[in-house]
């Protein structure tokens, strides 16, 4: 898109000269003649228009000053909306064709008229659009909006309709609505006459495009004929065939004289590659021997002269450069080698090792050599060089090794084990003086492990037992770099006899050292250990057997003892319930009246039957106690209600004795235990008491004490002496009152109260003073404890 | 007259609480085994049932809950009769389904007392 903004400079300056030219002063109007005077060529007029449409001012034309030109389309667009507007080409009335642009003037924010300039169209384009000509033929032309042709080379076209100027050429006219349209293109169109001369059919290609100017644009084509680009083209082409086969053939020719040149570069590189290796070859084959670490020299066949040596000679010989090339080859042994190493070198010829030899040193030292020489040819005479090899240091070595073989190998002799050396390849290399005297065989009678092998176990099957499991412990222990795993084998000595032999091996470089030692005595030893312990156990196992008999025996009697007790139980009570039961039915007269003797004999009856039941009963409680299979049955229950209640029980008997009977309790002492065997025990103790009290008073004394019930029963008996109260709790012991009647009672009672107290958790003691009475004292846990 | 059902094994004792219960004027009805005592209890209805526990065969306990467990006595009271009882062994007939125990050796009064009280 191309825009033009004509006459920039005329808005520009009119900026300057600003109020002049808006109030149109005089020096306004001087602003604008000079302007016009300046751009003459190109400017036809200058006007200045007020925001009516009334030409206020305006050069050269002064005689059109104050008419009115508000009716023309370019005036009404710019009066409306106050923006630059360029008319339509027109043709004015001094007889030119001009386009006129219109730039508002404003003061402040206020429209105050147009400036306008107007301008020679054709000579404005003669001068721009005459020069855009294409070739010989090509040309531009130029319409406006509607359609006038501002500018054609055909003479007479310009300002007409440009549709009537292609009337005869239809083939233009889809280009030029396309142009008329404001769009940008390339059309191509034919033609066959100009004006009426038909002429032979031309075809032209053209580029179009619209110069937008603020209100209106004109569009300007640019075209060419066909032929005459083609032709263009064509030349080109041929041109560009001539220079490409110009530059192929050239091209060829280069190649054949760069691939020449790229040779003889090549040659030249190798040869100079190969110079350099050589140098360098040289370089480091010099090295090789200057820095070698081994001391070489060379010197002159014939003359036995030194030519060179290395920095390792005369380093290692302490001599200098200059001391070193004066000497002879001889110079360097001791007197009487000169003479031999004088003949010997004569004699040598390409590669020569020469064996032992001595060196002097420069300060006098003899050392022992080894040294390797071959022919060369040094700076072109006929030379040898030699590689000497000092052995003085390994040769004392060896002299070391050599005494500290004889060393171990004299410890090896005295060593009280039976040793073995084979080498790699399983020769026997040593049998030490024990290993001889143990089982008769010298080194010469076991050459090899095979032959070792075949006389130490001659059984073959053995023999073949042996060596596999052997070879596996080689094996292993190379793989764990440890000995072998001892083991036990039977050997066959050189005498016949055998022994058990335990064998162990280990690799010490290439040799492997083998230890035999001879356990014979140690398994005699072992084997009658083992049969006196076998005896030992044989003993031991028959004792235990007839212990463990012994104690089956117990508790199969201990099993009859407890069945025995349970059906005496059973046995017992039952014709001693039927005695007492008949016994009550006859005291009751129910059977029928009875007399006075016959009611005492009865009562005596029934009293006997029940100590006899009691006594039964006891038995078999404590026999329960004793097996441990009287479990107590715990419950909560009220320790006052059960003291009273057992009080009870035995006022018919205290009061037979006129006894008193009292008891302190508190109102309720709940607690946790088995209720049928307190009461039982409470039973027996004031039973006891009532017993043994002739005159006087039980008292029962209830109490809670530190987590434990204490029930005490006191009488006025008797009491019982210091030396019977140890029996007092005692199995079937019974205290004899000289004073008093002798008791009827089983010498149970307390036994099993104490025992049943006891399995309670726990205790009954008891305190007395002879003749002044007793207190027994059962004392239990408040609680439930565990199982006791 | 009330028809009591006596389950005991020993010929003395049953003879003697046949007697106790000849003299309070009720009928006792005998039976000498467990087994015995079920299948009678199976046939008729009886005022009280007095069993004694240790029996040979199905002992007492047992013979009580097969009593309980059906047939014509299902609901009448029935008192055991049990020498040396212990503590745990009371609540175990209670568990079985009697209703009362009466301790050998066996009192004259405490066994009418307690026949009475039952019917």
């Amino acid at each position: 898109m191309v825009s033009i903004r004509p006459h920039q400079d005329i808005t520009g300056n009119a900026a300057n000269g600003k109020s002049g030219i808006i109030d149109v002063t005089p020096e306004g109007k001087r602003h604008l003649e000079l302007f016009l005077d300046a751009h003459k060529d190109q400017v036809r007029s200058v006007t200045r228009v007020d925001d009516n449409g009334i030409i206020s001012y305006t050069v050269p034309f002064s005689q059109s000053i104050g008419q009115d030109i508000s009716g023309q389309k370019h005036m009404r667009e710019i009066l409306r909306r106050h923006t630059p507007v360029v008319s339509d080409v027109f043709r004015t009335v001094q007889g030119f064709d001009a386009v006129a642009l219109h730039v508002p003037v404003f003061r402040g924010t206020t429209f105050k008229g147009t400036l306008a300039v107007v301008i020679d169209f054709q000579s404005l384009a003669k001068r721009y659009l005459e020069v855009i000509r294409i070739g010989k033929t090509g040309y531009a032309w130029m319409i406006s909006r509607d359609g006038t042709e501002l500018y054609d080379p055909v003479p007479g076209f310009a300002g007409k309709s440009v549709f009537e100027n292609v009337k005869r050429y239809p083939s233009i006219i889809p280009m030029v609505q396309e142009m008329l349209k404001g769009r940008q293109g390339v059309a191509s169109y034919t033609f066959d006459k100009i004006g009426e001369r038909r002429i032979a059919p031309v075809t032209k290609h053209a580029v179009y495009l619209p110069i937008h100017m603020g209100n209106t644009f004109w569009s300007i084509a640019v075209a060419s004929s066909e032929k005459e680009m083609l032709s263009s083209l064509t030349s080109f082409r041929n041109r560009l065939i001539l220079i490409v086969g110009i530059l192929f053939l050239g091209g060829v020719l280069f190649s054949l004289l760069a691939a020449k040149a790229w040779l003889i570069v090549g040659e030249e590189k190798k040869r100079r590659q190969a110079e350099d290796e050589l140098r360098s070859s040289e370089q480091r084959y010099r090295y090789l021997f200057e820095q070698n670490p081994a001391p070489m020299i060379i010197y002159q066949k014939g003359s036995l002269k030194m030519l060179a040596m290395n920095e390792a000679f005369l380093k290692h010989y302490g001599y200098s450069s200059s001391e070193a090339l004066a000497l002879r080859l001889p110079d360097l042994y001791p007197d009487e080698e000169k003479e031999p190493i004088a003949r010997l070198a004569e004699r040598l010829k390409g590669h020569a090792y020469v064996g032992e030899w001595h060196h002097l040193k420069s300060d006098g030292s003899l050392i022992t050599i080894v040294a390797r020489s071959h022919d060369m040819e040094y700076c072109g005479l006929g030379a040898r060089i030699a590689v000497i090899t000092d052995i003085t240091e390994m040769k004392r070595m060896e002299c070391l090794l050599r005494e500290s073989e004889f060393r171990f190998r004299e410890s090896m002799e005295f060593l009280p084990i039976p040793i073995s050396i084979s080498d790699s390849w399983e020769r026997t290399v040593y049998v030490n003086r024990e290993f001889t005297q143990t089982y008769g065989y010298e080194l010469n009678d076991i050459p090899t492990v095979e032959v070792w092998a075949q006389r130490a176990y001659p059984d073959p099957d053995y023999r073949e037992r042996v060596f596999a499991q052997w070879y596996r412990d080689v094996a292993d222990a190379a793989k764990n770099g440890s000995a072998t795993q001892i083991r036990e084998y039977r050997v066959v000595c050189g005498d016949g006899g055998s022994r058990d032999v335990e064998i162990c091996m280990r690799q010490m470089g290439d040799l492997r050292v083998t230890s035999f030692n001879d356990v014979t005595e140690r398994r005699r030893t072992e084997e009658e250990l083992r049969a006196l312990n076998e005896t030992l156990d044989q003993k031991v196992r028959e004792r235990t057997s007839e212990l463990e008999e012994a104690n089956l025996r117990l508790q199969e009697l201990d099993r009859l003892k407890s069945t025995f007790i349970a059906s005496m139980s059973h046995e017992l009570r039952t014709p001693l319930n039927s005695i007492i039961g008949f016994t009550g039915i006859l005291l009751q007269e129910l059977a029928g009246p009875l007399n006075e003797e016959q009611r005492k004999q009865l009562g005596m009856v029934k009293s006997s039957s029940r100590h006899l039941l009691e006594l039964v009963t006891d038995i078999i409680d404590l026999s329960k106690i004793e097996a441990g299979k009287l479990i107590p049955c715990m419950e909560s229950f009220d320790l006052s209600l059960a003291a009273r209640e057992a009080l009870e029980t035995l006022r018919v008997t205290a009061d037979r004795k006129s006894l008193q009977l009292a008891v302190e309790t508190p109102e309720q002492l709940m607690m946790e235990s088995d209720h049928r065997r307190v009461l039982q025990i409470l039973v027996n103790l004031i039973g006891n008491a009532v017993k043994f009290t002739e005159k006087g008073a039980v008292t029962v004394n209830v109490r809670e004490e530190k987590g434990a019930v204490r029930v005490s029963v006191r009488d006025s008996g008797p009491g019982i002496r210091q030396e019977d109260m140890d029996r007092l709790f005692r199995f079937f012991s019974r205290i004899v009152s000289e004073e008093g009647p002798l008791q009827e009672g089983t010498g149970l009672g307390l036994y099993l109260s104490k025992k049943m107290a006891n399995l309670l958790g726990g205790d009954i003691t008891a305190e007395s003073e002879f003749g002044m009475g007793s207190v027994f004292t059962l004392t239990l846990p408040l609680r439930k404890m565990e199982a006791s | 007259m009330k028809r009591i059902l006596v389950v005991e094994d020993n010929e003395k004792n049953m003879y003697l609480i046949s007697f106790i219960i000849g003299k309070m004027g009720h009928e006792a009805i005998q039976s000498r085994t467990g087994e015995e005592g079920v299948e009678c209890a199976a046939r008729e209805r009886y005022d009280l049932i007095l069993m004694d526990i240790q029996l040979p065969g199905i002992d007492g306990m047992e013979t009580t809950k097969r009593i309980r467990a059906g047939g014509a006595n299902t609901d009448v009271p029935i008192v055991a009769i049990t020498s040396y009882a212990m503590t745990g062994d009371r609540e175990r007939l209670l568990a079985a389904g009697c209703n009362g125990y009466i301790e050998k050796p066996i009192n004259p009064e405490t066994i009418m007392q307690e026949i009475s009280s039952f019917l």
